[in-house]
């Protein structure tokens, strides 16, 4: 007995002796806030590394350091930009991800790859595309009074809560890349004099970047997937009667409610057809025009703003349907429930997805006029 | 013939079934049961349960009618001394090779996902040596510590209900896509997660109570667990898409990567803590069914005295299963034995004692 | 080797006095001179000659334990009075003895009784006049409550058993006198409640305490260690307390207490990890403030025990477990430190621990200069130097605070020690290295018993019906049973003492 005591001391030292293979101290990283993939003349991979150096002192504020690389893949650039950067640089503290424009119009799963690889990164990190290249956004180091990478950071995640943009991480988007039956959407973001502009959607078709939606369209897309924010906002132009021009013509109101039922129908002919019916609670944010108190009048403009959005969406799925992007999952659905059509369409689903016919109808009710009528 | 000090009650018994079942297949399982049921992997799952539920059955039948005989003592009364020990022997290296199996599997996942560069000896000195210290204990200490370690698999749980932040119901359907018999097929591969139960051929006489209320417990136990795989398997599966399951060998850790809470993250890294918890007590469980048959033979009954050198030879296992080849090797040694040992053998002494119960009578 | 020390202790124990019988002298000169030798010529020994029926005598006595007083009024002034009479009916003190063995004599005037002989007569009288110099009873300061009884024992027995006999006024209490160390002599009392206590704990307590053998004894904890299960173990296994009540409460529950003369503590026996985070306020509180109290004891448990470990782990193995708006501003201040985790751990951990001591060692007065060179100096100072991050500096802080909200001092030590081996670990394996580490201490928890109960119940063994008083404390009405883990000779302590509740409904 007294003798394995002995060996496990014995064990013990030597171990705690030769011991923390796997140390990886706090101190000795450079944290990466944010890193930007463009495509480099010749084809080769460019990165953008945001570093974030937080001094000593908590007078000072933080800073940020900016490392342009060219490599082949992600994993070089990465090791191109630790050798030109003291201690080491670590990536498990990414916030966000941009590609620009050209590079996403390539595949963009071989960026991603290391990102999905290696068990430190962060897979929480936002992920965008940016209009012409990532690198410039990133150059602008400050906005106002902000870091840019704080501030792409917050302003995605304020436009997630008003529902302009999809709530996509790194992880979130894996599982859709790999399904034949789904596209992914991101973020676009658009540099607009030394400001950074987030209010549309990419969208994406087999990895890669297709096209994009406009503001009202992304909103509509995101409700059309039942994915609401807090906060969901149109203004629209009112013209029931006479077309008086008018600026208290327009109307602003938020989605309150929205309830969404999606149903893939087949119909004679291998025609699918998708049914989708929303039923928007609304609330009036802002109409000057007033006189809400007449039932007419609300019964009217729930019909005017029930066609309005119905043309709305189809306008979106008319838009998504030319970029090829199956945003809403219909081969998913079809793979799921109606698995023997989906294997006649899965060989090129991707001009078969242009065919499908959407019928999206949309009820709007105002429930809600605010503190006046 | 059984000291008091190592008898547990029944209740003990069904966290001890419990304990020794999940193991580390938990993580590999949705994986492995989708690469051939696909959609209908849960299934696979609940099928597998039912299977061991007749194999418990089955050794129960076997174990009561040696009320206060471990596996070793009843082997050499039905078969006779020489073929019984042999049998003995066989068992115990099956038993051996099981917790080698999972320890090496253990360290293969802790060096994927924590620990890269800590050499392999380490870990498993640290593992072993832990395991050690629990298993020269009696069964009542060892069953008391299952009790109590069995509360990881409710923070478990309650760790994967988390991933239902963003499901997609519709990844599991066409259910029945790989149809039945791959279904079927898929349980097969999920009856090796679920090993671990055969613990009752070895501590059935340590039991207090009548056969039946034991038959509940360990069945209790087997179906709890099967429910939480069976869970755990669904979620992975409504998670991730068919086509990234196939991708990423340990689903329910990756699933976890991603999330954060307001002041954690990387909560793969809270499960994969958790999960040692379970790990080392089913290692433990086998360690306690080899030694048990090793101190018989070798120490008059204390199987105390087996556990260092039982240690040893684990070790040795787990260092060669580095190896891809050896582990695979390992594997298919392993399906072999659960077979032969668990299901084929048991059945053929359990008609061989019927039939010499009937001719004496 | 301990084979060899035990050997040499052993030979001096062996060298007792021998004892042989000799009968009283009748010379009176001869009786004292023995006397006088057999207790070296003590300069304390003082004797006065007396005449009784018309014989010389003689009063022997230690001035310095006897109580000159009584000596005075018990003895002498009777005897002059009579002057003649029997000597039983005369002296008016509770407790004489007659001795014919001389040899019993220096024996007795140790502890604290006189004795008187007389010329030509074989017998000598023993009276005990023992003076008691006991300080007053005064509320226990290393176990203060808000509410609640303010008394503590004191270092005289008899005291304490009158504080304990005072809140039970039952039959069933039983004391036992003891006298263990062979030199010292120390009176020990075994106090137990027949009807409650199960009697084999009772039987192995007597053994245990019969078998001690050495020859001082001045404290409690020698006792302790002589007779608990497991020395080797971190985790104290016998609750120490100067509160009677608390004494009270765990005779009541079939525990065992042992008192010892001269020392306020008592050692209750066999009691588990939990009671040592039960408090007798937990039970003054309302229940639903008591079960918060007590909770917040048992995580700050947890709290001092891992938490260095995890900082540890988390700063050297897995930052990203931090969120992102805490870890740059810990990044901001661990940059300028120069050493590595756990030696910046361990550092301060040690001079806390060495703060923690002056402070106890020191007279209030000065002691407060500890806790500005502690705080301040070596607080502020060492953060400005560079030399610790205030991360660590927060985390050990912390675990000096959560340490000391344990309402046993032993468990608040143990817990700060436990931490050690988990830095170490989480040093050298991060998380899995603390994961192992839990893993041991609740292997080893489980596998502790002391006195035949399981040291972890009742979780380990499981027992629903006890954890009602363990990490919360349920309303004193729905305690129907007493706690299974000292196996009480009877479970059940109170059923429906609400019963009133039921009595109404008539009324309305």
């Amino acid at each position: 007995m007294k003798r394995i005591y002995c060996l496990c001391a014995v064990i013990f030292i030597l171990l705690f002796m030769t011991g923390c293979w796997d140390q990886d101290l706090l101190k000795n990283a450079r944290l990466i806030f944010g890193e930007g993939f463009d495509l480099a003349p010749n084809g080769k991979l460019q990165s953008t590394f945001l570093i974030r150096d937080v001094p000593a002192s908590e007078q000072q504020s933080p800073k940020n350091d900016i490392i342009f690389t060219v490599g082949n893949t992600t994993r070089e650039t990465r090791d191109h930009a630790d050798d030109q950067i003291s201690r080491h640089l670590r990536g498990y503290k990414n916030r966000i991800i941009l590609i620009g424009e050209e590079m996403a119009k390539q595949d963009i799963y071989p960026i991603l790859d290391f990102f999905y690889r290696d068990p430190k990164s962060a897979l929480n990190a936002r992920i965008g595309v940016t209009k012409g290249k990532a690198a410039d956004i990133f150059s602008l180091k400050k906005v106002g009074n902000v870091l840019i990478g704080e501030e792409i950071d917050e302003l995605i995640k304020s436009k997630e809560e008003t529902t302009t943009v999809p709530k996509v991480t790194v992880e979130k988007i894996y599982p859709i890349m790999m399904d034949p039956g789904e596209d992914f959407v991101l973020p676009y973001l658009v540099e607009k004099r030394g400001r950074v502009d987030v209010s549309s959607i990419a969208m994406f078709h087999n990895h890669q970047f297709t096209g994009v939606l406009t503001p009202d369209e992304s909103i509509m897309y995101l409700l059309l997937k039942d994915q609401k924010g807090k906060v969901t906002r149109f203004t629209r132009k009112i013209n029931i009667r006479n077309g008086h021009q008018n600026s208290n013509d327009f109307l602003t109101f938020n989605v309150d409610k929205s309830e969404q039922k999606m149903k893939v129908l087949i119909q004679s002919g291998n025609q699918i057809t998708v049914k989708l019916d929303l039923k928007w609670k609304v609330n009036i944010i802002e109409y000057p025009k007033d006189r809400l108190n007449e039932k007419k009048m609300v019964t009217q403009l729930n019909q005017y703003l029930s066609k309005e959005m119905t043309d709305l969406a189809k306008d979106t799925l008319k838009k998504m349907q030319k970029a090829r992007c199956d945003g809403l999952g219909i081969g998913r659905q079809l793979m799921a429930f109606h698995p023997r059509i989906w294997k006649t369409q899965k060989e090129g689903w991707d001009s078969n997805y242009q065919k499908v016919h959407f019928a999206p109808v949309i009820q709007v009710e105002i429930t809600k006029k605010g503190i006046i009528n | 013939m059984i000291p008091e000090k190592s008898r547990i009650s029944q209740g003990q018994f069904m966290f001890v079934v419990v304990q020794s079942q999940v193991g580390v297949g938990i993580l590999s399982l949705p994986n492995k049961v989708q690469a051939s049921a696909k959609g209908g992997g849960w299934i696979s799952v609940l099928i597998a349960g039912l299977a061991i539920q007749v194999i418990i059955l089955i050794l129960w039948a076997l174990c009561k009618q040696f009320p206060s005989d471990t596996i070793y003592s009843f082997l050499p009364k039905i078969t006779g001394k020489y073929l019984g020990n042999l049998l003995s022997f066989a068992y115990i290296s099956y038993f051996l090779l099981s917790a080698g199996t999972v320890l090496a599997k253990f360290a293969d996942v802790v060096e994927r996902w924590i620990l890269q560069e800590t050499p392999r000896w380490a870990l498993l000195i640290l593992s072993l040596l832990t395991c050690m210290y629990l298993a020269m204990e009696n069964l009542r200490v060892i069953a008391r510590l299952f009790v109590i370690s069995s509360l990881t698999i409710i923070v478990m749980l309650v760790l994967t209900l988390m991933g239902y932040v963003n499901v997609n119901f519709s990844y599991i359907f066409p259910i029945t896509e790989a149809g039945w018999g791959k279904i079927v097929k898929g349980a097969t591969e999920a009856l090796f997660p679920l090993v671990g139960y055969e613990i009752i051929l070895v501590i059935y006489p340590f039991v207090e109570g009548k056969s039946g209320g034991k038959l509940k417990a360990a069945s209790l136990g087997n179906m709890l667990i099967t429910l939480f795989y069976a869970f755990e398997v669904f979620t992975c599966l409504i998670i991730f898409s068919p086509a990234v399951m196939s991708e990423v060998p340990e689903p329910l850790l990756y699933m976890l990567k991603g999330f954060s809470f307001q002041l954690i993250q990387r909560i793969d890294l809270i499960f994969l803590s958790v999960w040692v918890f379970v790990v080392s007590t089913a290692m433990v469980a086998w360690i306690y069914m080899a030694t048990v048959g090793l101190g018989r033979f070798f120490h008059r009954g204390e199987h105390k005295k087996a556990v260092p050198y039982a240690m040893f030879i684990l070790f040795i296992l787990a260092m060669m299963a580095q190896e891809p080849s050896i582990s695979d090797f390992f594997d298919r040694m392993l399906k072999i034995g659960h077979y032969t040992f668990v299901v084929g053998l048991p059945l053929i002494l359990l008609c061989f004692t019927y039939l010499i119960r009937k001719r004496r009578t | 080797m301990r084979y060899l020390l035990r050997k040499i202790f052993s030979n001096k124990q062996t060298e007792e006095r021998p004892h042989m019988k000799m009968n009283v002298f009748s010379s009176l000169d001869k009786n004292l001179e023995f006397i006088e030798n057999q207790l070296f010529h003590s300069s304390d020994l003082k004797w006065r000659s007396i005449r009784f029926n018309h014989l010389e005598g003689l009063i022997v006595f230690f001035e310095s334990i006897t109580d000159q007083q009584r000596i005075q009024n018990e003895i002498i002034q009777p005897i002059e009075e009579k002057r003649e009479g029997n000597v039983d009916k005369v002296i008016t003190s509770l407790e004489i003895t007659k001795k014919s063995d001389l040899c019993e004599v220096p024996h007795a005037l140790i502890q604290g009784k006189c004795v008187l002989l007389f010329e030509g007569t074989v017998e000598v009288y023993v009276v005990d006049v023992t003076a008691v110099n006991k300080r007053s009873i005064l509320e226990p300061e290393n176990e203060t409550v808000i509410r609640g009884a303010h008394d503590g024992f004191i270092e005289h027995l008899m005291t304490n058993l009158f504080l304990v006999r005072k809140r039970l006024m039952n039959p069933n209490l039983v004391v036992r006198y003891y006298q263990i160390g062979k030199a010292t002599n120390t009176k020990l009392a075994l106090l137990y409640m027949q009807d409650l206590a199960n009697p084999d704990l009772v039987k192995e307590v007597d053994h245990r305490i019969n078998s001690i053998s050495m020859d001082t004894i001045f404290s409690p904890g020698f006792i302790a260690e002589f007779i608990e299960d497991n020395p080797y173990s971190l985790f104290p296994q016998i609750l120490y307390t100067e509160r009677p009540d608390r004494v009270v409460a765990h005779l009541m529950e079939g525990r065992v207490t042992i008192l010892s003369d001269g020392d306020p503590s008592a050692l209750i026996l066999p009691v588990t990890f939990f009671s040592f985070y039960q408090s007798p306020d937990d039970y003054h509180r309302k229940w639903l403030v008591g079960s918060f109290i007590r909770l917040l004891r048992l995580m700050s448990f947890i709290i001092a025990s891992i938490i260095p470990a995890l900082y540890i782990a988390i700063i050297g193995f897995h930052p990203e477990i931090l969120p992102e708006n805490l870890i740059f501003s810990v990044k901001s201040s661990i940059d300028r430190v120069p050493f590595p985790p756990i030696v910046e751990a361990l550092i301060m951990q040690i001079t806390l621990e060495v703060l923690r001591e002056a402070g106890v060692r020191l007279p209030s007065r000065v002691g407060q200069t500890i806790g500005i060179v502690g705080g301040l100096v070596i607080g502020e100072s060492v953060v400005r130097a560079g030399l610790i991050s205030y991360p660590m500096v927060i985390v050990i802080a912390l675990t000096a605070i959560s340490s000391f909200v344990a309402p046993s001092n032993e468990i608040s030590l143990s817990t700060r020690l436990l931490g050690f081996p988990l830095m170490i670990l989480s040093a050298m394996f991060g998380l899995i290295g603390i994961m192992f580490g839990l893993l041991f201490i609740l292997i080893h928890l489980c596998k502790l018993e002391s006195f035949g109960t399981a040291y972890f119940a009742p979780i380990m063994p499981l027992r629903m019906k006890d954890l009602k008083d363990t990490f919360i404390r349920f309303p004193i009405w729905s305690l129907n049973q007493r706690p299974h883990d000292p196996h009480p000779k009877r479970l059940n302590q109170e059923r429906n003492s609400r019963e009133w509740e039921q009595d109404d409904p008539g009324k309305e």
